[in-house]
């Protein structure tokens, strides 16, 4: 089959980590992984972008697949579960309402901009080379660190199990596809 | 001539990422508004591709005719 613009998103995917990497400001940039899916799903009633959006799955796909970076084993069960599935998104989504709520006390000056890059939630990585201090307000700069704490946090989770299990594991539970696969199943009911 | 067997989601488990759309030789595989996965019964050949690269092992191989899940 011919390859379209969107089969090559795993590099933007990459691009976008790297920017990061350099000036956290970019971190903005997710923002698109983060209302698309939801705009194509509350708009369009349609997993679009998991099916061929997703830059982070093209590059589970291509990593676990010919690279050979994957054991090829199946999910266990639990991890696919509804209550996992589900417990998972409610996780992510009270982290993400943290993070804004930390983004604001920034905003507010009750708390000071902390330069870091949190891992897993816990792991305090100083991140401080990416900011020139001053450059943004001070809460634009700390919603960057937030999320791109986020970001690297479900990268590298989803890299772990593409190496033990199936190369897009990740997706079984991603907070993103269970959200949208909602709205749409929401919307179908609907339809019906 | 037909397969001898085709794929089939389960649409109860499937989480509709569509990796499995992506690697169908036929295109029999679709992600129905959003919600699960399901295969063309006319396309399908049953060569199983669906099933090795789902990652919720929602899609399995039955033989054409053994009826509905």
């Amino acid at each position: 089959m011919k390859k379209k613009w969107y089969d090559y998103l795993w590099i933007y995917e990459i691009i976008y980590f790297s920017l990061g990497f350099f000036n956290i400001l970019f971190a903005w940039l997710g923002m698109i992984d983060f209302l698309l899916p939801l705009c194509l799903a509350i708009f369009g009633g349609s997993k679009w972008f998991c099916n061929r959006l997703c830059g982070r799955g093209q590059l589970y796909t291509k990593l676990g697949g010919r690279l050979g970076c994957s054991r090829n084993r199946p999910t266990p069960k639990w991890m696919y579960s509804v209550w996992f599935r589900y417990g998972f998104l409610l996780f992510f989504l009270t982290m993400f309402g943290n993070m804004v709520f930390q983004t604001y006390l920034v905003g507010a000056g009750a708390e000071s901009l902390k330069e870091a890059v949190k891992l897993f939630w816990t792991f305090r990585v100083p991140w401080g080379w990416a900011y020139t201090a001053k450059t943004v307000p001070d809460w634009v700069a700390q919603y960057s660190f937030g999320f791109y704490s986020l970001m690297l946090t479900s990268l590298l989770l989803g890299f772990v199990v593409m190496g033990l299990f199936k190369p897009r594991t990740w997706c079984t539970f991603c907070p993103m596809g269970t959200m949208t696969q909602g709205i749409c199943k929401l919307k179908a009911r609907k339809q019906k | 001539m037909r397969s001898k067997r085709l794929a089939r989601a389960d649409r109860r488990v499937c989480v509709a990422c569509g990796s499995c759309v992506l690697v169908c030789p036929r295109q029999a595989i679709t992600v129905v508004k959003g919600c699960y996965a399901q295969v063309n019964e006319d396309l399908c050949v049953g060569c199983g591709k669906c099933g090795k690269t789902c990652p919720a092992g929602c899609i399995a191989l039955e033989e054409r005719g053994s009826g509905e899940r």
